[in-house]
């Protein structure tokens, strides 16, 4: 009997420490009978815990304020950018962040779903530009793949001039590796780039996974002696992933009908 | 008359398995653990294998009991262990308050030391000063109370003629 005891509490021990099975039944019946007994036991309301429950609501209250006004901030910020001007954006907080690579975290989580619109390959922003791209969508939360994880390279128009390129944190063949927190940047054809150069995204068929013009970053550094036909770089990102909170997906609109025929004027 | 022998000592490990977590809610600590002073004087009456069954009883209470452990069973195999440790030094005679005291500190020592592997484990911090208060405690409290628990324990024992 004893033996039997014993020999189930190992399995279930196991079994819970590795999370092969759910034990949150049996967590869960335990509550149920043991939890009045333990509000039977416990200590009863007086004047101090009066006090301290009023003083946990009054700071949940100013954490909220708090929170709300920081929101308004960064929202207002975001869509007064003009690269977002009439875009359709459903806007959302950064609520889980998954493991960080060597130049920050590479997923992270939103509060934005299925049920609000988003998509996989969806264009995500933040106040300054880029985030990246929504890979995977539950009914209320959608993973986001940030620029600066290894698997997300990203077409690109550098400087006035709008230079094709490809930004990506994996440096480019026979480039340099890029510093931790700047990208690898290189022209796909011969062109010019200079540090300062504003570096924005080239855009996809229907907008996604990028939709055009939204800024990545500002040219870092710039290498035309490296051996290469096009010249390489590095570019700071626009957006640091490290303090990301309120962010926008942008919907878009699916083209439905052919672009119109038009006349040249020449 | 088991199974009101069984009831009895069920009701009692219950009533310290919430004691204990009633305890922690007033913010007593460290506080003596009263389960473990139940398992040692169920022990001391009736051997190892007897402790150990009550040790992995009141365990599973401390598992189980809200707000409940990590890993369910590991508070269990503890007692367990402690329990049987106990029952080994089970002998037939009065049992004098410096002998329960020794045996429920030994105990505690097990207990306390499988919290503190655990914590090690995980690299968490590791409060020796507070585990020594507590089992110092625990030793105290049994030395008070299970020489007054354990003739009464006895007596419901059925007797055996012949």
């Amino acid at each position: 009997m004893l033996g039997a005891a014993v020999a189930a509490t190992a399995v279930v021990a196991v079994l819970g420490s590795t999370g092969a099975v759910d034990l949150d039944p049996v967590r869960g019946a335990a509550a149920t009978a043991l939890g009045p007994l333990e509000r039977a036991l416990g200590p009863g309301e007086d004047a101090l815990s009066r006090a301290r429950a009023e003083q946990a609501r009054l700071t949940a209250r100013l954490a909220a304020a708090q929170r709300e006004a920081a929101t308004g901030q960064q929202l207002g910020a975001l869509l007064a950018d003009p690269a977002l001007a009439g875009a359709r954006l459903v806007t959302g907080r950064v609520v889980a962040v998954g493991s960080s690579g060597p130049s920050g975290p590479e997923r992270v989580t939103i509060d934005v779903g299925s049920r609000d619109g988003v998509e996989p390959d969806r264009t995500v922003v933040a106040t300054g530009g880029l985030v990246g791209r929504v890979v995977s969508v539950t009914a209320w939360t959608a993973d986001v793949l940030v620029v600066g994880s290894p698997d997300l390279v990203v077409g690109v128009r550098v400087g006035a001039a709008g230079v094709l390129g490809e930004a990506a944190a994996a440096p480019a063949p026979g480039a340099p590796r890029p510093q931790p927190g700047l990208l690898s940047l290189s022209l796909v054809e011969r062109g010019s780039m200079t540090r300062g150069d504003a570096v924005t995204t080239l855009g996809s068929v229907g907008g996604r996974p990028f939709v055009p013009g939204i800024r990545v970053g500002t040219v870092r550094s710039a290498d035309s002696t490296s051996g290469r036909l096009a010249p390489v770089g590095t570019l700071a990102p626009a957006v640091e992933t490290t303090t990301l909170d309120v962010v926008a997906v942008v919907l878009g609109e699916e083209r439905t009908g052919p672009r119109p025929i038009v006349t040249g004027t020449g | 008359m088991a199974l009101a022998l069984a009831v009895v000592r069920g009701l009692a490990l219950l009533a310290a398995a919430l004691l204990v977590v009633a305890l922690g809610a007033r913010r007593i600590s460290p506080a003596p653990d009263l389960l473990l002073v139940v398992v040692v004087a169920w022990a001391l009456t009736r051997g190892p294998l007897a402790g150990a069954a009550a040790g992995l009883a009141a365990g599973w209470l401390l598992d189980l009991a809200p707000p409940g452990a990590t890993i369910l069973g590991l508070t269990a195999f503890a007692y367990a262990a402690a329990g049987a440790l106990a029952g080994r030094a089970r002998s037939e005679g009065p049992v004098t308050a410096y002998r329960v005291g020794l045996v429920a500190l030994m105990a505690a020592v097990v207990v306390q030391g499988a919290v503190a592997a655990r914590a090690l484990a995980t690299n968490a911090q590791v409060d020796l000063l507070h585990l020594g208060l507590g089992g110092l405690l625990t030793a105290t409290v049994a030395a008070v109370v299970v020489p007054l628990l354990v003739p009464g324990d006895r007596g419901l024992v059925p007797r055996r003629y012949g």
